[in-house]
């Protein structure tokens, strides 16, 4: 297991260089960002200036490996926006957007687990046809159209929750809410599927020819070997939430990495994009190496 | 076996859910129409918005399913909370010059001298008194017994710190419009002379300009620019109390303030970026007060018997830049709107009547960028919607040699209904025989596309405030070297630029505001300038009752005469 580790660890070395210079690429696409740090007025001898200040006059590969070496050290450069140095001002974010995305899917497993379960065990039953039909129309729903539904249900019709903003946990119900139901929708078709081969599969047919109850056949039995594959598509689909974490922090005033990053693209301010690109593709990984170490809980052959 | 599910239970649990959340997307139900007291009926009626844009159709059922009263914000206390699109980026006055950073930074720190927005008169602030000794030279007096929100004393030496300061950071946003001072001599604690470059008729604006906080010298050094980017001190009617960003600005009332105590005890500024969301926020009582509240909200909130809505003009003039020539920055530039005719057509092409009815009365129909109470507005051409008249722009193409040349339109959708607006516009421009090429923007886009050299095309719309309140800024753009963007040459642009010199340097009021006259006359397109000024924008402020604030004609936030009823 330490080996696998230790080598997987490694792997994700060229992949963070190939992405400082997808990143860079991207940031340089579109032009001279000289423009980004000059007053609307500005003279061209000032332009010039700004050019010279911030390297954009030297070749592009030079460029690049200042970039480079700056990252090496944490530096991603200062925010415009902020004039503060970019990184810390996304790992300050970093807490807030993690603590929305584990609600998140701590909202969206305590839904597709008993549905997909209840829904594969009981197909075709009107409960299985009513899961399908709301998991349809939840995945069909656009989150920035379900917050404000949430809103003004929970908020401004019931009086329940506050609309937006952080304090307390009752801030996070509706933001997870929102944007765990997305994934949830997407978890209990799997596991609905999954489920559904499993029970099929001759060793469920023999526990159950034994005698053992409903409950024992499927969390002794048949749940583990059913959620290898759901755990699959659960870690890939990781980015897809912290996507999402951008709209939904967007709606409820959540004061993340996303909201971060929209204003960053809304004003270019390239180096909190930089900075946050790199920290949500590490995270990325990170959570992608825990899934798939996750794979030895879950079936004891699996050995690294 | 054993049936362990209640299946039939478990889905009329879920169409419950379902049900309820149908119902969220209805109409509210009529009980929870206002009963207790009439609501305020609107001052125009059926008024689109002059808020912000609200670039996403969702945003409607926010007015839905209010509630009849809006409770009282969660906080308790004499605190009122304000719900904005955002906040500051930095708490370091010359740092961040944004509308909105201006307001919260004003609740902190004070200047020498106050502009009344309904007069555009000065007003002593933290000066007693001020003689304009001669052309260069500002004598003030300032008041005694003022101590920062830390006990640092305000006086001469602080007010020279905090000039110098800006003055010695090229990298400040502010620092060019700083540059008028020369010299700043300190004679005593309380009395201290400025030195002008060159005779300045807008010395109080600029004096009451952006960065005019008076900051501590001390702490400031202290603490240095980051410390206090993230933690000001000023003399202001609030003291800082607490900043996460993107989040919330905590501020406590100064008891001490030299004004006498605020009515408010805590004062709390919240970014909420999405319009529907900051409503919601209002009609629940999360917050006290909304700016820019969306249109489609409008009756929900009028109909609320604790809440109100206020409308004020902005100093926002929404305008159509017509490139008139190459510049420096786009030397070999062609186009057809070099040629004064076409310019002419373009101003004579569109109604602004129509568009004033478009956006519901939430604007002025104007023909001029200097709007009262600045001086050298022009009656004439303020509250005027000038000469439609398509026959005669159909004419002119004909006469310029019009061919069907293409001429891009570019536009954004920053600025209250623009895409409608601007869409309208190409159309009538299009209606007169011009070949529009519209391509509408987001705002950053936009920008790029009109201040990068050799970008910015034939026609751009904007809307340009003026938070100076004095004419100068409204023309330096037409200035000779300044001209990047429109390229306008020729006698009559040569006119404009020996007019906007001496009015800049002009100690004469009363002259001064003759010549601003004349140079307005000369921008028009209509007489053969590089632009057509369209409209004066107005903007909401909607808030509770219980909070007594009357937005200023700019909407200016500073709450240091608010109170909690």
């Amino acid at each position: 297991m330490g080996h696998y580790l230790l080598r997987r660890l490694l792997q994700m070395i060229p992949v963070l260089i190939g992405l400082t210079i997808i990143i860079f690429g991207v940031t340089r696409l579109r032009g001279d960002p000289t423009y980004q740090f000059v007053q609307a007025d500005a003279s061209q001898e000032e332009i010039d200036a700004v050019r010279r200040a911030y390297g954009f006059d030297r070749p592009l590969l030079e460029q690049y490996l200042v970039f480079a070496a700056g990252v090496l050290r944490g530096d991603f450069g200062e925010s415009f926006r902020f004039r503060q140095p970019a990184m810390p001002l996304v790992l300050e974010r970093v807490p807030a957007t993690l603590t929305l995305t584990l609600s998140a899917l701590l909202v969206a497993w305590l839904i597709a687990l008993p549905t997909g379960l209840i829904s594969a065990l009981r197909q075709n039953s009107a409960i299985d046809l009513t899961a399908t039909g709301i998991s349809v129309i939840g995945r069909a729903m656009p989150n920035y159209w379900m917050g404000i539904m949430f809103i003004l249900l929970f908020s401004v019709q019931l009086g329940w929750l506050p609309v937006s903003g952080t304090g307390d946990w009752r801030n996070l119900v509706i933001p997870s809410l929102t944007l765990g139901l997305g994934l949830a929708t997407t978890l209990t078709r799997l596991i609905r599927s999954s489920m559904l081969e499993v029970i099929r599969q001759e060793y469920i047919t023999t526990a159950r020819a034994k005698g053992l109850g409903e409950w024992a056949l499927v969390f002794r039995h048949a749940l583990r070997n059913c959620l290898i594959s759901v755990v699959t598509v659960f870690g890939l689909q990781i980015g897809w939430l912290l996507g999402g974490a951008v709209i939904v922090e967007q709606v409820f005033a959540w004061p993340g990495m996303g909201r971060l990053m929209l204003q960053a693209v809304y004003t270019r301010d390239l180096a909190v994009i930089q900075a946050g690109v790199f920290v949500s593709a590490l995270l990325i990984m990170v959570i992608n190496l825990i899934v798939d170490v996750s794979y030895t809980l879950l079936d004891p052959r699996i050995r690294y | 076996m054993h049936k362990p599910f209640g299946f039939n239970q478990a889905a009329l649990a879920a169409l419950l859910v379902m049900t309820i959340v149908i119902s969220a997307c209805g109409q509210a139900p009529q009980s929870a129409a206002p009963t207790a007291a009439p609501a305020p009926a609107p001052t125009t009626a059926a008024a689109p918005t002059a808020a912000a844009p609200a670039p996403t159709a969702a945003a409607a059922p926010t007015a839905a399913a209010a509630p009849t009263a809006a409770p009282a914000a969660a906080t308790g206390g004499k605190t009122v909370t304000v719900g904005l699109k955002e906040l500051v980026t930095s708490f370091d006055y010359p740092y961040d010059w944004a509308i909105v950073a201006t307001w919260i930074h004003s609740n902190i720190g004070d200047c020498l001298v106050w502009r009344d927005r309904e007069t555009a008169k000065f007003v002593p602030w933290l000066a007693e008194s001020w003689e304009n000794v001669n052309d260069t030279t500002w004598r003030f007096k300032l008041k005694q017994g003022i101590t920062f929100h830390n006990g640092e004393p305000f006086n001469a030496a602080a007010v020279k710190y905090t000039i110098d300061r800006i003055q010695a950071d090229e990298k400040a946003l502010v620092f060019p419009q700083w540059r008028f001072i020369k010299e700043i001599k300190v004679i005593d604690d309380y009395n201290m002379e400025f030195v002008t470059t060159g005779p300045e008729p807008a010395f109080l604006s600029k004096m009451s300009g952006t960065a005019c906080q008076v900051v501590p010298p001390k702490y400031t050094e202290e603490v240095g620019k980051e410390g206090f980017a993230q933690k000001p001190v000023g003399t202001g009617p609030f003291k800082f109390v607490e900043w996460k960003k993107d989040d919330r600005v905590v501020l406590e009332a100064n008891p001490d303030y030299f004004q006498g105590k605020p009515g408010i005890d805590q004062l709390i500024f919240r970014a909420i970026p999405e319009d529907s969301t900051r409503v919601a926020e209002l009609l629940t009582g999360g917050v006290d007060m909304i700016i820019s509240a969306p249109m489609q909200d409008w009756q929900r909130i009028e109909g609320n018997q604790n809440l109100t809505l206020d409308r004020f003009l902005t100093t926002q003039v929404q305008l159509i830049a017509l490139r008139s020539g190459p510049s420096k920055t786009f030397e070999d530039w062609t186009g057809i709107t070099s040629n004064p005719k076409v310019r002419e057509a373009v101003a004579y092409a569109i109604d602004r009547q129509a568009l004033v009815e478009l956006l519901g009365g939430m604007a002025i129909p104007t023909m001029t960028r200097i709007t009262p109470p600045t001086l050298g507005s022009s009656p004439k051409l303020y509250n005027s919607v000038g000469t439609y008249d398509p026959e005669k722009a159909r004419q002119l193409l004909q006469e310029a040699g019009y061919n069907g040349e293409k001429l891009t339109f570019h536009s954004t959708t920053a600025w209250p209904m623009q895409k409608e607006v601007t869409e309208a516009i190409a159309a009538m421009l299009t209606d007169v025989g011009l070949n529009i090429d519209l391509q509408i923007l987001e705002i950053t886009a936009f920008r790029e596309q009109v201040y990068a050299p050799r970008k910015n095309q034939e026609i751009y719309m904007d809307a340009l405030g003026n938070s100076f309140f004095d004419p100068w800024i409204t023309v330096l753009a037409e200035q000779s070297d300044r001209r990047e963007r429109s390229g306008w040459n020729g006698p009559q642009a040569d006119e404009a630029d020996t007019l906007i010199r001496a009015a800049a340097v002009n100690m004469n009021a009363a002259e001064r505001a003759k010549q601003y006259e004349q140079i307005q006359d000369l921008l028009l397109a209509e007489n053969g300038g590089p632009y057509v000024f369209l409209y004066q924008l107005k903007d909401t402020v909607a808030r509770n009752k219980k909070v007594s604030f009357t937005p200023p004609p700019d909407g200016f936030l500073w709450f240091g005469k608010a109170s909690v009823n």
